[in-house]
């Protein structure tokens, strides 16, 4: 984790485990918002960000959890899911 | 290449609804307004809902993105590293709600809903599907992978095809889902959806209940 003077963290690693692609990692800061990384994992595998599912720790996340609310630590894994439907 | 319009190009595009953990947005609210399938972000909210209104939390449910990766772990290892924290094991019913999609890899995949409950007191799983159980094996797939998870006394029972309502078009098993979850949630009583006789909450309530979760969001 990198800290900045005062000691602090600042940034963290976070593993994107898909099905579609293996892991993808990203290096993002503990107030940014998971939907700002739902979108960059979109982009870096070319699927649509609406139909994507991230989950941590057994628990869905929304696109305004951050890290720190969530308590994540440094190289924590999130893995991702795409919607579902049926009738 | 053509862009899709951007999201701001829309006046309500800031409109959303959200309930506890869950979040919707218009695409997910224009199925409720067009009558069609249900996604697994409608059920996540009626889910929600119901287990936390209804229920008090005396039901766990397992919301769709959750039954799916658990039905889809490599085995229950996997299974008790990421929900052992949830401590279902605790909960005298849990409850998933099931999907029968094969493809992880693809989007917007699986075809039919349906309710798969564990009952502590009998130590039994029972599956309730309104389309002649034919999600049976997606929620036998799913029963191997948790029954240490909830706790079952007995890991060789076999899973119980329970009777149930049918549905009577090819689109309404999400409401089925959302009916059984609700008849289940109330007195926390498996046996209460067996009972059943007819849809109480249709299509329109359900609507109507979401909507009412709606906000114009400041983001």
């Amino acid at each position: 984790m990198a800290n900045n003077a005062a000691g602090v963290a600042e940034y963290m690693k976070i593993k994107v485990i898909g099905q579609v692609s293996n892991e993808v990692h990203f290096r993002v800061k503990l107030g940014t918002s998971l939907g700002k990384l739902k979108k960059a994992y979109a982009d870096r595998t070319q699927v649509t960000v609406k139909s994507l599912r991230f989950l941590f720790d057994g628990r869905r996340i929304e696109d305004e959890d951050i890290p720190e609310s969530l308590k994540m630590e440094d190289d924590d894994s999130i893995h991702v899911y795409q919607e579902q439907t049926g009738g | 290449m053509s862009r899709p319009m951007e999201a701001h190009a829309n006046p309500h595009a800031n409109y959303k609804v959200s309930f506890e953990s869950v979040v919707l947005y218009i695409p997910d609210l224009m199925i409720l307004e067009n009558n069609e399938w249900y996604n697994d972000k409608i059920l996540s909210i009626i889910g929600e809902y119901l287990m936390i209104r209804i229920a008090d939390r005396k039901v766990h449910v397992f919301m769709p993105p959750e039954t799916e990766m658990i039905r889809h772990a490599k085995g229950e290892e996997e299974v008790d590293m990421y929900f052992s924290m949830l401590e279902v094991h605790l909960k005298p019913v849990v409850a998933f709600i099931v999907n029968n999609n094969e493809d992880v890899t693809r989007a917007n995949g699986g075809t039919h809903w349906s309710l798969l409950v564990f009952d502590r007191k009998t130590d039994d799983f029972y599956h309730f599907d309104s389309a002649n159980n034919y999600n049976h094996a997606a929620a036998e797939a799913l029963v191997e992978k948790t029954r240490w998870l909830v706790g079952q006394k007995d890991g060789t029972r076999k899973l119980i095809s329970a009777k149930c309502l049918q549905q009577e078009n090819g689109k309404d098993c999400g409401v089925y889902v959302a009916n059984f979850l609700h008849a289940l949630c109330e007195h926390q009583n498996v046996e209460d959806i067996g009972k059943m006789e007819r849809i109480v909450l249709p299509r329109q309530a359900w609507r109507d209940l979401i909507l009412s979760f709606g906000s114009f969001g400041d983001f």
